[in-house]
């Protein structure tokens, strides 16, 4: 399994919040806020719109996002995403499925370039770590069902 | 989405949750209200239900209004700035200014334009 990371630059920190908790604006008109799941969500959405990226997750992690969307406690978007969020910067880790033929690293970059910028555009968030597991590969054919077997001649 | 109550009038609580949840939802970049995971962001009255929006009672005859909504793949900060504004000069227009008290948006969910397949 491929694993491409990016690494925070020395010295910078990122604060961890409890579960739950969101990036929040303060102004004098008021509050904003974004919630954690929306970062998590927009990283998801960033991934996938880089060509070559297959789907998000990859083996168990998928099945069992199968399952919680199914149930109504999963989104597809955030699958294979994890993301930890400080006051004003946040850390990315995903897993993805690439495309077999593409180029891993010239992926991971276009992947890493991507969620930054959609991060930092739509959140306000710096985004100092963005780190990828390549968990597998999509070829052409594996989502074709499998051939049934010829029906038998005879009975 | 204008609505109003089948019956009735309404309380300065209801009507401020209207008024800024329709400003909210007019704004590019918001693409409706958000009941949350549990439905408590709603506020209801008189068989009317506006998801993505409580007002709650801080005082003074006032009310504090909380906003929490499905955005687009904009900037959320600025976003959120707009609203402050475009929530505030509504709740004027209607009369109601003296009634408000602190604004809160919160985004809970985000949608790109596209729409994705599961």
């Amino acid at each position: 399994m491929a694993n491409e990371e990016s690494q925070a630059p020395q010295g910078s920190s990122i604060a961890k919040r409890g579960p739950g908790a969101s990036s929040a604006l303060e102004s004098e008109r008021g509050a904003t806020t974004i919630a954690d799941p929306v970062v998590a969500k927009v990283v998801g959405i960033a991934a996938r719109e880089v060509p070559g990226v297959h789907a998000l997750g990859g083996g168990a992690s998928r099945a069992f996002g199968s399952v919680t969307q199914r149930v109504g406690i999963g989104d597809e978007h955030s699958q294979g995403v994890s993301v930890e969020v400080g006051e004003r910067e946040a850390a990315v880790d995903l897993t993805i499925v690439v495309e077999y033929g593409e180029s891993i690293p010239e992926v991971s970059q276009a992947i890493r370039d991507n969620v930054i910028k959609r991060i930092e555009g739509i959140t306000g968030l710096t985004a100092t770590e963005v780190n990828i597991a390549v968990n597998d590969l999509h070829f052409p054919g594996d989502d074709q069902p499998d051939t049934p077997p010829p029906a038998p001649r005879v009975e | 989405m204008p609505v109003k109550p089948r019956s009735g009038a309404v309380s300065p609580r209801t009507e401020l949750a209207r008024v800024a949840l329709e400003a909210a939802v007019g704004v590019d970049g918001v693409a409706a209200g958000n009941a949350g995971p549990t439905g408590q962001y709603v506020t209801s009255w008189g068989g009317v239900r506006l998801a993505g929006v409580v007002a709650t009672a801080q005082g003074a005859g006032c009310f504090s209004v909380g906003l929490f909504l499905t955005a687009e793949m904009v900037p959320l900060h600025e976003l959120g700035e707009r609203l402050l504004v475009v929530v505030g000069e509504a709740v004027t227009e209607a009369g109601l200014g003296d009634r408000l008290g602190n604004v809160s948006v919160s985004f809970l969910d985000v949608e790109h334009p596209l729409g994705w397949a599961s």
